[in-house]
């Protein structure tokens, strides 16, 4: 065997023997997907051991105390061990919150299940290095326990460590984060608390945190956690207990066989061989959306589409790392774009995957083939799912009359993207000419069609910062005012003529929205014309100096304001770095004490 | 590479009192994400409170929760304990990294090459001295046990054995003891068979959570592994304070 690591960032693989142990199955991380996993696996019969790093099985959903589902579809084993806990909370004495299951409860259910099945669970289990059988075939785990090192080998290797921390350590290709900056999204540190004479979760939002990054844990982690520290400490508000697991909803993603983005998903495209689905909206917890990519911005806040729901495809594929065999995913980090893995991180689906992973695990270990291999016909037959490839086409309008009626309406989303999605321009352009909101419902359509025609009111609605805020099925936070939208949409253009427009909104710092998306426009424009770049520049970087307030962005359910201007400034310096333009901010970050986070940005803009 | 003075396993209440003590050129390195874990993360509120304490930074230590009503009349609001350290670590700035699992510790010419599993892979740290708080290796563990933090809609304290009570009615923790082979499975299906018959006097507690962890105490509490290698196992303390205190006063270092 060889023994693969991850040390001091370089891959390095060194030759020991063969350890004695051996199983068919070991599953790294008995978390939400993991236990079921381990479940599945050893129910098909397989020797299966599950190494986990905490003390319980469960993971998010039971240790980090997200004991209620988003959304989802109730299919598969753990629908089975959810309806036990119930039987099981019956006079146990065990706190059971509304509309949630008892996570203690999972805990056991969970544990009992695999036991009985005759799995081995390994707590407080740490994977240090992975075992290979050559240089592509993983054949194994070296862990750490209490006791010390240990090592088995097995047949195939489920990662289910929501970091995709085998496949790292296999060498295996990975992504992650946004393009713009490189952050994941948001984390949370839950606890259990006691307010208004009831007991709740926080699952307060806690900032940007790379989990695969230490340095950037141990920053995030104190600041969240000091927090917690209450100038007076009362009965009547106060914490029952911090959960330890650490919750984050997005961590590496694997590069797959195959590769799933929401672009994908919000257009229709076919995805091959289905092993599992989600349902879900595309749940960004970014409240700096100016800096996602064109395909969350144009779905989430131009087409006001952040709550519709989605039923997304999990390929086969996107289980699989690439080109590395004996080794599957289940959880977070499967092969999805950042976009789609917003949506794609819920419990339901995240359990389910572990369930497929495992069925697929099975047949491979049965058949004596690699998984990409097995027939896919055997894997769908023993995965009881209903196909709902045809449930997103619901969220188009079925014509014109029904778009221009939703254009017309308070809540234009589904018009708008409907109206993309049809691809004409004239019916829209005759709705310009019209007054009141359909006009600026209009040109938003027009836009993402990048007509323009649309250019005018645009500039318009940027000009007066028009508050108006769409209505939308869940009146969410991450809803832009037109002013914002309008804004985005400018840069999405390229709009040369509306730089004295942004340039002023960049200054005036009106909102966290507006003042993203138009340093976000102004810099998309410079790329495009590089004669703006001078004046743009300057603009950028005179809002950006000593001088410049903070820009602060509010986290979902937390009261951690967080500031958002080093990292613009980071941004701003690599910008005009890349342009060749004389500017001072790398002397102010100089001087500016950064973040654990934002150090790391600036190391990835070169610095 | 730099070579840290000493490094010290566990965000324990006694190895971050060693901390203190140290000063710069010391590292904490934890395996898990909360400062404090063996009593917090175990939902141990420890015992003996007021007891004496050696140090001023430790009275210091105790006033501060009971300042913040975190500590009151001997008993305490467990939950603050992480938030307390966490601040306590950043205000002071004591070097810590979380989520490092040491993995081996080498001499070598002089000094320790100590390994970690970490999120980003394999570390490595070199120390002239090493302090391990969380180590249960040569020694028998004396006692162990499985707690719960358990909520009452009374101010009646209960006088089953195991009951603990926390700073604030109806805050409390039961104690369960096991044998020390006993593992996390069986831990939480006793504690649920018990619970689910337990004495009329806790009818009215429920569990909110079981422990992350189990509360142990050993039977030697220091072992010199090597002259520059020491094992303090920091649980054995009767409260977050004497633990503190034992670390800055440094009595069982090197």
């Amino acid at each position: 065997m060889i023994r693969s690591v991850i040390s001091g960032g370089k891959l390095l693989r060194t030759v020991r023997d063969d350890p004695e142990e051996e199983y068919d199955v070991i599953v790294a991380g008995g978390g939400t997907a993991g236990a079921i996993a381990a479940l599945v696996a050893a129910s098909h019969g397989l020797r299966t051991l599950v190494l986990e790093k905490s003390s319980c099985c469960g993971g998010i959903g039971t240790g980090g105390l997200v004991s209620n589902y988003y959304y989802g579809i109730r299919h598969g084993t753990h629908t089975e061990i959810d309806e036990s806990v119930r039987e099981r909370e019956r006079n146990s004495g065990y706190l059971v919150r509304p509309n949630c299951f008892s996570p203690e409860l999972k805990k056991i259910e969970l544990e009992q299940r695999i036991l009985q099945a005759g799995g081995i669970i390994r707590f407080e289990a740490v994977v240090d290095a992975v075992l290979m059988r050559d240089d592509t075939t993983v054949g194994g785990l070296s862990w750490h326990e209490a006791d010390g090192a240990h090592s088995a080998r097995c047949r195939y290797v489920i990662d289910a460590t929501a970091d995709a921390q085998v496949v790292f350590l296999a060498g295996g290709a990975f992504r992650f984060g946004r393009d713009s900056d490189g952050l994941a999204q948001t984390y949370t540190l839950n606890y259990s608390r006691l307010r208004n004479g009831g007991r709740q979760i926080n699952y307060g939002d806690g900032g940007y945190v790379n989990p695969s990054d230490s340095g950037e844990v141990t920053d995030e982690i104190l600041h969240q956690s000091a927090l917690l520290w209450k100038e007076r400490f009362t009965p009547e508000d106060r914490i029952d207990f911090l959960s330890d697991h650490f919750c984050v909803r997005e961590g590496r993603r694997i590069v797959g066989e195959t590769n799933v983005t929401l672009h994908d998903v919000i257009h229709g495209m076919k995805v091959p061989e289905t092993v599992a689905w989600e349902r879900s909206n595309c749940d960004t917890h970014s409240l700096d959306l100016g800096f996602e990519d064109d395909t969350m911005m144009l779905w989430c806040v131009a087409a006001m589409q952040w709550g519709t729901v989605l039923h997304i495809p999990v390929p086969r594929g996107a289980l699989i790392p690439k080109g590395l065999r004996g080794i599957l995913v289940a959880g977070r980090m499967l092969a999805v774009d950042h976009d789609l893995s917003q949506a794609v991180r819920m419990k339901d689906c995240m359990q389910f995957t572990g369930e497929a992973a495992a069925v697929m695990a099975s047949l491979a270990v049965r058949m004596r083939r690699d998984v990409r291999d097995v027939p896919y016909e055997r894997i769908a037959a023993e995965l009881a799912w209903q196909d709902f490839s045809g449930e997103n086409g619901k969220i188009l309008l079925k014509n014109q009359c029904e778009i221009v009626e939703g254009l017309r309406s308070p809540s234009p989303g589904r018009a708008i993207w409907s109206a993309y999605r049809r691809g004409e321009s004239g019916y829209l352009e005759a709705l310009l000419r019209e007054s009141g909101a359909v006009r600026a419902h209009a040109a938003f359509a027009l836009a993402l069609l990048r007509h323009p025609s649309c250019l005018g009111v645009l500039r318009e609605l940027a000009e007066r910062r028009d508050a108006t805020l769409p209505e939308t099925p869940r009146n969410e936070p991450h809803r832009q005012e037109y002013g914002a939208i309008a804004v985005y949409l400018l840069g999405f253009l390229h709009d040369r003529t509306s730089v004295g427009i942004l340039s002023g909104i960049l200054r005036e710092r009106r909102s966290e929205s507006y003042a993203v998306n138009a340093w976000n426009a102004l810099t998309r424009i410079g790329e495009h014309a590089p004669e703006l770049r001078a004046g743009i520049g300057k603009v950028l970087e005179s809002s950006m100096l000593e001088d410049a307030p903070p820009l602060f962005i509010r986290c979902f359910g937390s009261d951690r304001p967080l500031d958002i201007l080093n990292r613009m400034r980071i941004l701003t310096a690599a910008k005009l770095d890349r342009w060749g333009i004389p500017h001072a901010i790398h002397a102010v970050l100089d001087r500016t004490e950064l973040t654990a986070v934002e150090k790391n940005i600036l190391r990835r803009c070169g610095r | 590479m730099k070579i840290y003075r000493q490094i010290i396993r566990g965000a324990t209440c006694y190895g971050i009192g060693a901390a203190w003590n140290a000063g710069p050129d010391t590292l904490i390195l934890e395996p898990g994400i909360h400062p404090g874990g063996e009593f917090a993360d175990a939902f141990d509120p420890g015992s003996a409170w007021n007891g004496p304490l050696r140090t001023g930074e430790a009275r210091g230590f105790r006033a501060g929760l009971e300042k913040r009503n975190a500590l009151r009349d001997g008993a305490f609001h467990l939950p603050a304990l992480i938030p307390f350290l966490s601040s306590m670590i950043l205000e002071n700035g004591i070097g810590i990294r979380l989520v490092q699992t040491v993995t081996s510790v080498i001499p070598e010419n002089g000094v320790l090459r100590i390994r970690c599993a970490a999120p980003e892979g394999e570390l490595e740290y070199l120390a002239f001295s090493y302090l391990d708080t969380l180590s249960v290796e040569n020694t028998a563990v004396r006692e162990k046990s499985f707690h719960a933090a358990i909520s009452g809609d009374t101010d009646a304290l209960p006088q089953t054995e195991g009951f603990q009570r926390g700073a604030f009615p109806g805050e409390g923790y039961f104690k369960m003891p096991l044998e020390p082979s006993c593992p996390y499975p069986d831990a939480r299906l006793r504690l649920e068979t018990f619970w689910r018959k337990r004495p009329e006097e806790l009818a009215a507690w429920t569990i909110t959570g079981s422990a992350m962890r189990f509360a142990l105490k050993l039977e030697k509490t220091v072992r010199k592994i090597a002259p520059n290698h020491l094992c303090v196992f920091s649980g054995n303390y009767e409260n977050p304070a004497a633990a503190f205190d034992a670390g800055v006063a440094g009595e069982e270092a090197l």
